[in-house]
């Protein structure tokens, strides 16, 4: 009897899988191998029957692939191990996280089709095989306890409750950042999808922010390409099989020094792009692939960083892109908190500033650029970062004794009512990301999305691996005044994008 | 500006709810100030109340769900305080002298459904317990305040059962789950 233990006769007869045909055909050793894994498999595994069988049947459809490309089965069930999957499948949920403090406005704010979104994606030189990235997720998702987890209300605010289920992979057929269903018992708040050569991670920004997320997307792609066969000693990647500490979960906006200075976050409403808001958001992405050296050389021509450069040009962007004459542009740019209090969280732990210019002294000139880094300087500084931080802390310290049910239409009032409108638009800019030479050899390039905002007709990110910087746009308008003036203006510089993205959507 | 298509033809969006959400928002809105300003100037008992009250019910349960633990114990006890709710107002507004039985006898009915419901799928459904927690810890809480106040025969019996199905139900909670039942407090109550 071939057949390994689990597959009834019942069942076989009603449909003879690929799997069970596979290991038909195997020699009575190797059969036996198998099923000391399978054995091994329900020690690591105490799911119910569903997550149970999927989990199982992820396995065997990675090990049908690598029988496919012809890879020993001895090696298939090395890399394979069932070790990878630790206790995280077998043991009972019982952690739980508090929200941080930057995260608790966003299960208040969001609205049927309206959620706090962001994306991150690798492209890799060759197609991305589905069955071992789900395998790759199994194995990588018990070092991100974090992510692990599904929103739930409690009396005073929502929380993070470990959701011990088999996380999904699946192929990408909705337009970037479409809200999740947080709704159901143990619901993900993050999806992981493929299109092609692309991994992409979309998160809840709940969960965490970009330098957290883009921790989780390394450890993904490496673990992928370790299940492809790459060897590397994963320098500065977090390993699937470390143990999670506590640092990597803190909430670490209690580290703020605390002083009477508070930073406000209310503000004038800036100036909006003119074009009318699409129904469905976003209504397109746009990627810009730069030469990252072109890019750094027109920077330091004006003794200017990227992201200050970078901003002149979404300043004038924003100008051309507006019917208006007067007023004011302000620009969002996200600070990662971790550059002023080092920390190892993946959790939120990042605040933002806002550049502002009267539209009347935004012109093509060194001074622009001058100001605006002079502005970041100021704005950006660990004072004031430590200002808003102590104003989030109060704010939360303030609300934290509120019921829930009197918070929560209160909070979505307010922000439904100020939203973005503060911003004209924004500007993250993820830096420079890198990974092992040997896992960096199967990556082409890098890029960061935001969701959809509710006023602003379009968001900005850069992010730059190897010598490839992307500036990617997401849109609300179908208006292509920004992106053409933006295009342009680099094109002015010498710097020529590569522009790549996605048709209109709901068009 | 030449762009290269790198994403995947979407599906076609159903953006049937949003919709629905933003278009009834305002008929709900314009209903509720048109209802008001009649009652106001035809004066009368208060009957705008209860239809305000019943388009929140509609709203909250059919056109706005919610987006957090949406699932058959929560949206079964939201459903029920609201009718009751309802009824209450209709008996303070309209026809009164009634609703006091009449809520107790859906309480401790819908108390014996939502038990029914929690325990056909315990191991999901104690991820759910929040809510129906909450409902026991209310309707014990009721039953005890009406004991104490309403003397009546004809409705006594009703707070009694509604109690002792509260009592019970919260001592099942706390026998079935034991140390994760204070678990489960300590999140749910969490003020960080």
């Amino acid at each position: 009897m071939k057949l390994i233990k689990g597959y009834s006769m019942k069942r076989r007869k009603k449909k003879i899988s690929e799997f069970t045909s596979f290991l038909e055909n195997l020699p009575e050793d190797e059969v036996t191998t198998v099923n000391h894994f399978f054995q091994n498999f329900s020690k690591h595994c105490a799911l119910n029957k569903k997550g149970t069988e999927l989990l199982r049947k992820d396995f065997e459809n990675a090990l049908l692939h690598y029988h496919s490309v012809g890879t020993p089965l001895e090696k298939a069930l090395e890399l394979l191990s069932i070790e990878n999957l630790g206790g995280f499948y077998i043991r009972p949920p019982i952690l739980w996280y508090t929200l941080d403090d930057a995260a608790k406005i966003y299960p208040l704010s969001m609205k049927p089709g309206q959620m706090e979104m962001f994306r991150l994606s690798v492209y890799l030189k060759d197609n991305v095989i589905p069955e071992l990235l789900q395998m790759a997720l199994n194995f990588t998702i018990k070092r991100f306890p974090s992510f692990a987890t599904t929103v739930k209300k409690g009396f005073f605010w929502h929380y993070l409750d470990t959701a011990k289920r088999r996380y999904n992979v699946k192929p990408e057929t909705g337009p970037p950042c479409k809200p999740l269903n947080i709704s159901r018992s143990a619901s993900q708040t993050f999806r992981v999808i493929w299109y092609q050569n692309r991994i992409s991670v979309e998160f809840f920004h709940i969960l965490t922010d970009g330098s957290g997320g883009m921790q989780f997307l390394k450890a993904l792609t490496a673990e992928y390409l370790r299940l492809c066969g790459v060897i590397s000693d994963e320098e500065g990647i977090m390993k699937r099989n470390d143990l999670p500490t506590a640092e990597e979960i803190a909430n670490e906006f209690f580290r703020t020094e605390t002083t009477e200075k508070g930073n406000g976050f209310m503000d004038m409403p800036a100036t909006q792009m003119s074009g009318k808001l699409s129904k469905i958001k976003p209504c397109q992405v746009l990627h810009f692939r730069m030469d990252a050296t072109s890019l750094k050389k027109a920077a330091n021509e004006h003794e200017a960083t990227i992201t200050a450069y970078v901003l002149s040009k979404i300043f004038l962007a924003t100008k051309a892109a507006t019917d208006e004459l007067d007023g004011t542009i302000n620009i969002q740019v996200p600070v990662n908190m971790r550059k002023y209090y080092p920390s190892q969280t993946v959790r939120n732990f990042s605040l933002y500033c806002g550049i502002r210019f009267p539209m009347t002294e935004i012109t093509d000139s060194p001074e622009l650029i001058r100001q605006i880094t002079e502005q970041l300087k100021i704005k950006g500084s660990r004072e004031a970062m430590g200002e808003m931080m102590n104003s989030t802390r109060k704010i939360v310290s303030m609300l934290r004794f509120i019921p829930l049910v009197i918070k929560s239409p209160v909070a979505k009032a307010i922000y439904g009512f100020l939203s973005d409108g503060i911003f004209s638009t924004r500007l993250s800019n993820m830096g420079v990301v890198t990974m092992p030479q040997e896992y960096a050899d199967h990556i082409q390039s890098m890029d960061f999305l935001l969701g959809p905002a509710v006023l602003n007709r379009a968001t900005c990110t850069i992010i730059t691996f190897g010598n490839t910087a992307t500036l990617s746009i997401t849109k609300m308008t179908n208006d292509p005044s920004f992106e053409e003036a933006l295009f342009r203006f680099f094109c002015e510089d010498g710097i020529m994008p590569e522009v790549e993205g996605s048709s209109l959507y709901g068009n | 500006m030449e762009i290269k298509n790198i994403y995947p033809t979407v599906e076609k969006r159903n953006l049937f709810q949003q919709n629905l959400i933003t278009y009834s928002k305002w008929g709900f809105i314009f209903a509720g100030m048109i209802c008001t300003i009649i009652n106001l100037f035809t004066r009368g008992q208060a009957w705008s109340i209860v239809v305000m009250w019943s388009m929140w019910l509609v709203w909250s349960q059919l056109i706005s769900p919610d987006m957090v633990e949406y699932n058959r114990i929560s949206q079964t006890i939201k459903f029920i305080i609201n009718s009751c709710v309802l009824l209450g107002l209709i008996d303070v507004f309209l026809a009164p002298g009634w609703s006091v039985k009449v809520i107790v006898i859906i309480c401790f009915s819908a108390l014996i459904l939502v038990s029914v419901l929690f325990f056909t799928d315990f191991e999901t459904q104690r991820q759910n317990m929040f809510p129906m927690l909450n409902f026991c810890t209310l309707s014990l809480v009721a039953a005890i305040v009406g004991l104490l106040v309403e003397q009546s025969d004809d409705t006594y019996w009703t707070f009694v059962v509604m109690g002792s199905l509260a009592f019970l139900l919260l001592l099942a909670f706390i026998i079935l789950l034991g140390k994760d039942f204070l678990i489960e407090i300590k999140k749910r109550f969490s003020s960080k």
